[in-house]
């Protein structure tokens, strides 16, 4: 059994960087959940679009337009297995099976915050003790939150 | 000298102490009392993939309106400085009264990032720095003792050691001993032990950046010795010689105390620059196992999370602080030599 990002699905499956060993045993799905099968124990990434506020409106009008066009329900169906689509008319395949069953359990979107970076930076630190084996995970998780406490003061986003 | 001659004979090199040391060690240190602005937040309605809903963000104008107007940040005093990730006065005091035994209070406090780092920096400084001097002047002896015709090129080669960057140094040892490595790989054939594994273990991990230090730093103590023994007085040598002392009499009875400045020297300039240990854990990636001071402020600063420049200001003048300590010894040492030789 491995974690991996739901991403790699399809080169895990696509017979090309794969052998078939691997991809006649090979079952993808959901992420673990917790509380009871409540929610995965994920997050949910994905690829988005932005327009530089320094362009002009010409220009932004006709980015708007090719970008709109990319993610259109046509482009999708004809590019189906190309990635995993969030838009309308896309079919899981088998190498997104477990994202979509991730988002279909109620996966909450990344935290798209400020302060992440920072807790991320936390975790890091404090998290290797536990994985090194010399700290238990209550520990661990205690330090992280020290940690972060700590810094997130130093950021302004914790008085 | 008269007062007014000296103060215009020293004026240059004030200025450029105040310039260039004083001012930045200055700003350091009230960069340090800062802490960010608290964030300006707002509710809105954010939009996703996955539906709406009402949360907290950050004002971006409003947080960079105050930034722009006190861009130092908020006053904190040393609030940085007794913080977890630093001092850790209050952690450390809870824990002081909470330890049953000595033991546990100190692997409480070994499990703070300030504390840990001063560890390793303090068992790094102290080791490499005396094992520097003796395989320094180890290898002076040896070198001076070869014919003439082959010392040249001896001396090249014992030098390359400190030639090579520290941080190539280091990543070329990291991957020598790699499982599959060539010390790592007879490591595991010796000890029979496949799972062995250097990078693994954390007391093996500090053993091999204590003899990367070694290796890295011997060169500069040889060299200062080899010099030191070209002025070795041939006379009293001889006079030993002839009184009959043997070879290892004459070493520790004339040519030590001859190079007794040296010493000094050698271990003031090694105890500073160990004591700010930074690029092999860098290149051995062994911050999971032995942090320094140098690398805790270079990770607030380019940690790739965001930069802490409160943070790392504290770290630098306790670093300053740390350095002074360690140093006051020597520095003792050498003003009573000096005061001695106005008497």
């Amino acid at each position: 059994m491995a974690t991996l990002w739901g991403s790699r699905g399809g080169a895990v499956l696509d017979g090309e960087g794969s052998t078939e060993a691997v991809t006649s045993t090979t079952v993808l799905t959901g992420a673990p959940t917790w509380g009871n099968n409540a929610r995965p124990a994920s997050t949910l990434w994905w690829d988005g679009i932005a327009i530089s506020a320094n362009i002009s409106d010409e220009d932004a009008e006709a980015t708007f337009i090719a970008m709109m066009h990319g993610i259109s329900s046509d482009v999708i169906k004809a590019n189906n297995d190309a990635t995993v689509w969030l838009g309308d008319g896309y079919t899981p395949s088998a190498a997104s099976a477990g994202v979509t069953a991730t988002a279909a359990g109620g996966a909450a979107p990344y935290p798209m915050l400020p302060f992440m970076g920072t807790l991320h930076g936390a975790l890091g630190a404090e998290i290797s003790d536990f994985l090194q084996g010399s700290e238990s995970a209550e520990q661990a998780l205690m330090d992280v939150e020290a940690a972060y406490t700590a810094a997130a003061t130093e950021k302004g986003f914790l008085k | 000298m008269k007062n007014r001659t000296f103060f215009w004979f020293i004026l240059p090199s004030l200025v450029t102490m105040m310039l260039f040391i004083a001012l930045p060690i200055g700003s350091v240190f009230i960069q340090s009392l800062h802490i960010e602005h608290t964030t300006v937040l707002k509710e809105v309605k954010n939009c996703g993939p996955f539906g709406c809903k009402l949360e907290m963000q950050v004002d971006v104008d409003a947080t960079s309106q105050l930034k722009k107007d006190r861009p130092l940040g908020k006053f904190n005093g040393f609030g940085t400085y007794k913080n977890r990730n630093h001092l850790a006065v209050s952690e450390l005091s809870t824990a002081w009264t909470n330890s049953p035994t000595f033991g546990v209070f100190l692997s409480e406090a070994y499990n703070l990032p300030f504390y840990r780092a001063l560890a390793f920096t303090l068992t790094y400084t102290f080791l490499v720095t005396p094992l520097v001097v003796m395989l320094g002047f180890c290898i002076a002896l040896a070198v001076n003792s070869l014919p003439k015709r082959i010392k040249g090129p001896t001396i090249f080669v014992s030098l390359l050691p400190m030639i090579v960057t520290p941080l190539i140094g280091s990543l070329i040892l990291f991957w020598m001993i790699d499982s599959e490595g060539i010390l790592g790989a007879s490591l595991q054939w010796i000890f029979e032990d496949p799972s062995l594994s250097l990078k693994a273990s954390p007391t093996l991990t500090w053993a091999m950046l204590i003899v990367y230090g070694v290796w890295h730093s011997a060169p500069f103590a040889f060299i200062i010795f080899y010099a030191g023994l070209q002025t070795v007085p041939a006379e009293t040598i001889e006079a030993a010689m002839i009184d009959g002392a043997s070879r290892w009499e004459r070493t520790r009875y004339v040519i030590l105390p001859h190079l007794v400045p040296l010493i000094v020297f050698i271990a003031l300039i090694q105890l500073m620059d160990n004591f700010r240990v930074f690029e092999p854990i860098v290149g051995f990636s062994a911050q999971a196992s032995a942090t320094s001071l140098s690398w805790i402020i270079f990770n607030d600063l380019a940690g790739g999370e965001g930069s802490f420049f409160g943070s790392a200001g504290a770290t630098s003048v306790l670093t300053i602080l740390g350095v002074a300590v360690l140093l006051i010894p020597v520095l003792f040492r050498t003003w009573r030599d000096f005061k001695g030789k106005v008497v």
